[in-house]
């Protein structure tokens, strides 16, 4: 299982990489972000996966017995405020991305280069 | 038992791979952000079979529901603009 | 958008990236004697163990594992979060707060039409918002049993507002948003404040001494993750009023 978890978080993560490097549109490569972003909190929830764990919550007396096949609690608790910020960060770069378009009537990111006369 | 955790896994695994590639390469901007809600859906049933069913709420409320709504009031502002013009 | 639709480009990107993220998985998954990033064999080396085994504070501090389990909360994640970690969780709401007034700064303002909402919105946004604040509700008084918590609760009472918004309903001005935000944060940091009065430590939990499980134990984190989710609900609802603003 862990290997399955850790292949589906590399590969989404790359995926990612790929979109903020070849696309042109700025609210696909802000989507190309925000794929990265699910894919790094999805590996580093992967890092703490035991094999056959069981979730850390104390329901009942068998969870009080088996505390050593828990699943590392530290990361998810990591992962819980980063998602948090993920949002933040996303809402003002499509403020950015809105006053981009308002300025320059236009969504590419050469936009701004063409309007200088640079031969690209 | 097991293997049936593992095939729902791999099922979630390849629907998110697909999705985050179509997201990219396809040419229309609200196909994408949907697709991408769609991706960000099937990760949060991936947390929940990482046993962390709190980073599956937080994910399915925050990353899939508020980023995608943002997302798209965005897609509507811009396109509110191109008419005027 | 002109070099998006080059394919040679995009196969060499792709090629590239995929046997970067090969080397990676192959050295996280390695137990020979390369780099070993997990660890899924030995329980006993994992972060959590000395988590659980934690004595970083005096002898005679109640922090002190018991034996059996967790004295704080049942939802280890919430005793993480909200007690060992409150310093982060408190700055992370400070950055979310700092993001949404640089959000408000820099989003341009123009007239736009307001469409008028259905019939049917305007009837049933009413019936929507009290079934979202009672699962809000919910949310963040059983944070520390069952999986939920502040974050996610605040999220789902914004969607109420931003469901009062769509319908055209009166429903918060953005003053009271402002005012809401304020208490919730003022009010955070003065029970760290009297925590440092009382026991010594900034956000140490004063209030203990109860069976784990019940609805009112561990003490100070219901109240700290009902504050957070007032904080993190009002600023969420900050973003709609700032698009869906009438000029």
């Amino acid at each position: 299982m862990a290997q399955l978890f850790i292949l589906s978080s590399i590969s989404l993560l790359f995926i990612g990489l790929f979109g903020v490097l070849t696309r042109k549109n700025i609210v696909k490569i802000l989507i190309a972000l925000n794929i990265m972003e699910t894919g790094i909190n999805l590996l580093l929830v992967a890092f703490g996966y035991v094999e056959n764990g069981i979730v850390p919550i104390l329901t009942s007396n068998e969870s009080i017995m088996n505390l050593t096949k828990m699943v590392d609690p530290v990361p998810q608790a990591l992962v819980l405020t980063s998602i948090v910020i993920g949002l933040g960060t996303t809402a003002f770069s499509l403020a950015l991305a809105i006053r981009y378009r308002y300025n320059h009537n236009s969504l590419s990111i050469r936009a701004s280069e063409e309007e200088e006369g640079v031969n690209i | 038992m097991v293997n049936r955790v593992y095939y729902l896994g791999l099922i979630i695994a390849f629907i998110m791979a697909f999705g985050s590639l179509w997201a990219l390469l396809t040419d229309d901007l609200f196909k994408a952000i949907v697709v991408f809600g769609i991706v960000s859906l099937s990760s949060s049933v991936m947390f929940l079979l990482m046993q962390a069913p709190d980073v599956a709420i937080t994910e399915a409320a925050i990353g899939s529901g508020i980023t995608t709504a943002l997302f798209i009031f965005t897609y509507k502002k811009l396109e509110d603009r191109k008419d005027e013009r | 958008m002109r070099d998006e639709r080059s394919l040679f480009i995009n196969i060499v990107a792709l090629l590239i990236l995929s046997v970067i993220g090969f080397y990676i998985y192959k050295v996280s998954m390695d137990t020979g004697k390369g780099i070993k990033i997990t660890d899924n064999i030995t329980p006993q080396m994992r972060v959590a163990d000395r988590f659980m085994n934690k004595n970083v504070i005096k002898e005679e501090s109640k922090y002190v594992w018991g034996g059996t389990a967790e004295n704080t909360s049942a939802n280890i994640v919430t005793s993480v979060v909200v007690d060992y970690r409150l310093f982060d969780t408190t700055l992370e709401v400070i950055v979310l707060f700092v993001t949404i007034l640089g959000f408000g700064f820099v989003i341009p303002k123009d007239k736009r039409k307001i469409i008028k909402p259905t019939t049917i919105l305007n009837r049933w946004a009413p019936i929507l918002m009290i079934l979202m604040l009672m699962i809000g509700g919910y949310m963040f008084v059983n944070g520390h049993l069952s999986p939920g918590g502040g974050f996610p609760a605040g999220a789902i009472i914004s969607t109420a507002v931003l469901i009062g918004v769509l319908a055209g309903r009166k429903t918060l001005s953005q003053k009271t948003l402002k005012i809401i935000e304020a208490v919730a944060g003022i009010s955070i940091f003065s029970l760290g404040i009297a925590s440092f009065v009382i026991t010594g430590n900034f956000f140490q939990n004063f209030i203990l001494n109860d069976r784990i499980g019940d609805l009112f134990s561990a003490g100070l984190i219901p109240i700290f993750y009902g504050l957070i989710a007032f904080k993190v609900a009002a600023e969420l609802s900050n973003i709609y009023f700032e698009f869906y603003e009438e000029c």
